[in-house]
């Protein structure tokens, strides 16, 4: 059992490898001289653009430069912003945890919400709840969050001058004020996360529900509330899992859009500017992050599996 | 009675003029929260790449030697100045000191001017201060710029991002870091920023201006400005009152706005849109007849009403009606039998087809729709390519666009810069090819006078010059239109647009 852990935690090494590659590939290969952004306005200045393409180490083939960036990474040296010179370092340890606690306040209470609406749904099938899941959950997923965050901000900022329209105050200097103004993103990300989850949720009960070892504990009088909670849940909840690590990918892309429209300073919002910016070493280092935690969720997910599933860990012994 | 009565009148006047005067009087204190829409791309002046969009914040930590207004050139951080025929001497102000203590005088000057002038520094205004052979220290506080040819850009490019003061102690300090640690001698000075999110700027007490009441300006104690780059998540949050003051406002919104509440301005800011055509092309854009024909046939109040929803306007070129140098005079109606019969004098009676580039945003898509339309009645038709801004720009350097659509973001500070980087041969904005010798010898000698009438005189020329060979046709002028809520007062913009909030006040 340690041994597949082990061997699990470790094949996240070539998997993170395999992707800065092709990162790296794309991103020279995308049309458009970081030299010129950095120009800017003063682009067409031939003897300008040159001199900073020199200064960029821009000139260098691809296959070198991509060994410099490893190596600089491998040395916690993750390069410099191309025009504001900030360490991508510093700007990693600035943002990044605005898009975890973004990421984990909206995975955190859709979970809350979605699995027990889910379970609920299942247990009182075809009845008023389980449709207005079914409608509700189904707008979730249709809606795009970047129109619900505008709709969410006109509601409750504008309107009802309730909850903040834009800001970030970090959760260690003032707990409160933080999730004042996390709660509109979260919501915005969360709920076509919540809308997914609690579809799996219903249909991974059902299935479960309907299975024999159900019957078999209801014919020899278990109470329901046991059947559900000590048989049932245990085993619907493992697909649940699985599909919760899977949308940590969306979640990290959804905030993309939820930053730039509440202007919180994180990764996101870093990373569309970069792109456009051709901004390399603070692209190839958040898509690495992103790609990082991906990883390391479905890694985190297949442990936990081998350690509660047995029929895994036997399988494999 | 009366005398009662009189008295009365008398003090109830005098108490009201009091309560009007209070209400007048500026208050101090206060944190304003602005929007804008662009990340900064330097907190250096000498290296910013977008200078329109930079100048929200800079003009809050930086002042200029020379303030161009309306009225002209005013001082600023030079007192008075001398122009002679070859250099230009500036008597500098007294007693100005940098956020960093050190004192702002002549050495400082020639050590920002010379630093500007080096290749290292890679400033983007290279351009302007070209004709700069040397710089002076006369004395403590005078500067003797000595040019080698009359220039008389010279002023207008030190009322501008040339003439931008950094303490020299300050560059000496942080070297390359310098863009993210700004030392100037404006109202305000860099508290805090995460790059690309906002900066908190605090009140400069030493700042050298007096307010009215004897004290220093500014009034306000701090003032945040926070990138949006979403249009409506940052005019919702001026509705909301999260932010008192945004950048732009789209001329559809101004209409959604309540006036108790929120007040739209029109700054002397305007783009001037214009739609580009490829003149070193292989094919039928080569000739200018068939680019005369094309200005022809374009209905341009169809821009006006669509795009800038009747606030925008039509004009001849590039310059603006308030601009000194403006002058009327376009052969271009809307004429579709000319516009034909152009086309059928080049050799292409039929039209022909082509290519349209454009940057993937609003409004270009939109107005780039309505030209193929147009384009369309005189049989020029095509495929509309939008492409993201990098590469937009990329393919018109590489002399592969054909026609593409663009703006002029205008006033710049002389008319040397605001024609010379668009349709100079050797501009940096210059992304059809143009070049003609015609055109470049008018534009030299428009800047080699000092002398307004004459300067304004070889400006009308080269605008005729312009309008026959036609490498771009001007489609409109679309004033830019900034929102701020009502109890911000004091609140005023430069010619470009730039915020000056060194007398604003929040009440």
């Amino acid at each position: 059992m340690w041994a597949q852990t082990i061997r699990k935690l470790l094949s996240m090494i070539p998997i993170l490898l395999l992707v800065s590659i092709v990162l790296f590939t794309i991103i020279n290969l995308l049309p458009g001289d970081p030299a010129l952004a950095v120009a800017g306005e003063a682009f067409r200045d031939e003897a300008l653009v040159a001199q900073i393409r020199e200064d960029l180490g821009l000139n260098k083939p691809l296959v070198v430069r991509y060994f410099n960036w490893l190596g600089g990474v491998l040395q916690g040296d993750l390069g410099r912003s191309l025009k504001s010179r900030q360490p991508v370092v510093e700007i990693v340890r600035e943002r990044l945890p605005v898009t975890l606690e973004l990421t984990f306040l909206s995975m955190f209470f859709s979970t809350l919400i979605a699995v027990p609406l889910g379970i609920y749904a299942a247990l009182h099938r075809n009845k008023a709840a389980d449709v207005i899941n079914s409608i509700v959950s189904m707008l979730g997923v249709a809606m795009p969050n970047f129109w619900l965050a505008i709709l969410l901000i006109l509601a409750f900022s504008v309107n009802l001058k309730l909850l903040p329209s834009s800001g970030y105050v970090p959760f260690f200097t003032d707990p409160i004020g933080n999730l004042r103004f996390m709660i509109l993103p979260a919501f915005s990300i969360g709920l076509s996360f919540a809308a997914t989850i609690t579809r799996q949720t219903r249909s991974s009960m059902l299935e479960v529900l309907g299975q024999d070892y159900i019957m078999t504990a209801r014919s020899k009088g278990l109470r329901d509330r046991v059947t559900i909670w000590k048989h049932a849940l245990r085993n619907a909840l493992i697909p649940v899992v699985t599909v919760i690590s899977m949308q940590i990918g969306r979640l990290i892309g959804g905030a993309v859009v939820t930053e730039t429209v509440f202007a919180l300073p994180g990764i996101g919002r870093e990373l569309v500017d970069g792109i456009s910016q051709r901004n390399y070493d603070v692209v190839m280092a958040l898509i690495l992050i992103t790609a990082f935690f991906v990883v390391f969720a479905n890694t985190f997910v297949d442990i936990l599996y081998i350690l509660i599933d047995p029929r895994i860990s036997k399988k494999n012994d | 009675m009366k005398r009662f009565v009189a008295l009365f009148l008398v003090a109830v006047l005098a108490l009201s003029t009091v309560s009007v005067m209070a209400a007048e009087a500026p208050v101090r204190g206060g944190t304003l929260n602005a929007a804008v829409a662009a990340k900064w791309t330097s907190l250096d002046p000498t290296t910013s790449s977008a200078r329109a969009g930079d100048k929200f914040i800079l003009n809050q930590l930086y002042e200029t030697l020379i303030v161009e207004d309306a009225n002209g050139y005013q001082p600023g951080l030079a007192e008075s100045w001398v122009a002679e025929d070859k250099s230009l001497t500036l008597t500098l102000r007294q007693g100005v000191k940098f956020h960093d203590g050190t004192d702002f005088n002549a050495e400082a000057v020639k050590f920002v001017l010379d630093r500007g002038m080096t290749a290292e520094a890679k400033a983007t205004y290279k351009s302007e201060v070209a004709d700069v052979e040397n710089v002076e220290v006369v004395d403590e506080y005078t500067v003797r710029i000595n040019l080698k040819n009359p220039s008389a850009v010279i002023v207008g490019a030190l009322s501008n991002y040339a003439g931008f003061m950094i303490s020299p102690a300050a560059i000496e300090k942080f070297g390359e870091d310098i863009v993210r640690n700004p030392v100037g001698t404006g109202p305000f000075m860099m508290e805090e920023a995460v790059d690309g999110d906002h900066i908190t700027l605090v009140r400069n007490p030493e700042y050298w201006k007096q307010a009215a009441d004897g004290q220093p300006l500014p009034y306000l104690d701090k003032v945040v400005i926070t990138v949006m780059s979403d249009d409506a998540s940052k005019l919702l949050n001026l509705k909301s009152g999260a932010i008192s003051l945004i950048d732009n406002i789209q001329n559809i919104n101004i209409a959604t706005l309540d006036t108790a509440e929120i007040t739209a301005l029109k700054t002397s800011a305007t783009k001037t849109y214009k739609m580009m055509v490829n003149v070193n092309d292989e094919g039928p854009l080569s000739d200018p007849k068939v680019r005369q024909a094309m200005a022809y046939a374009l209905y341009r109040d169809a821009f006006v009403q669509a795009i800038s929803a009747g606030y925008g306007y039509i004009g001849p070129w590039n310059i603006t009606p308030d601009q000194w140098f403006y002058s009327e005079g376009t052969p271009y109606t809307y004429d579709v039998e000319k516009a034909k019969a152009l086309l059928a004098e080049a050799g292409y009676p039929d039209g022909f087809e082509t290519t349209f580039h454009v940057t993937a945003r609003e409004p270009d898509k939109t107005i780039i729709q309505i030209i193929q339309g147009q384009l369309a009645e005189v049989g020029i038709k095509g495929e509309i390519v939008p492409l993201e801004k990098l590469a937009f720009n990329d393919l018109w350097k590489n002399g592969e666009g054909k026609i593409g659509l663009n703006f002029c973001p205008v006033p710049k500070p002389d008319p040397y810069i605001q024609i010379e980087q668009f349709f100079g041969s050797a501009g940096n904005n210059n992304f059809t090819g143009y070049a003609s010798e015609e055109f470049d010898s008018l534009l030299e000698q428009s800047v080699r006078t000092y002398d307004l009438e004459e300067r304004k005189a070889l400006i009308a020329q080269m605008q005729q010059v312009f309008l026959t060979d036609s490498p771009e046709v001007m489609l409109f002028h679309n004033p830019t239109y900034m929102a701020y809520r009502n109890d911000l007062h004091g609140f005023y913009t430069d010619l470009e647009g730039g915020w000056i909030l060194s007398e604003a006040y929040i009440k």
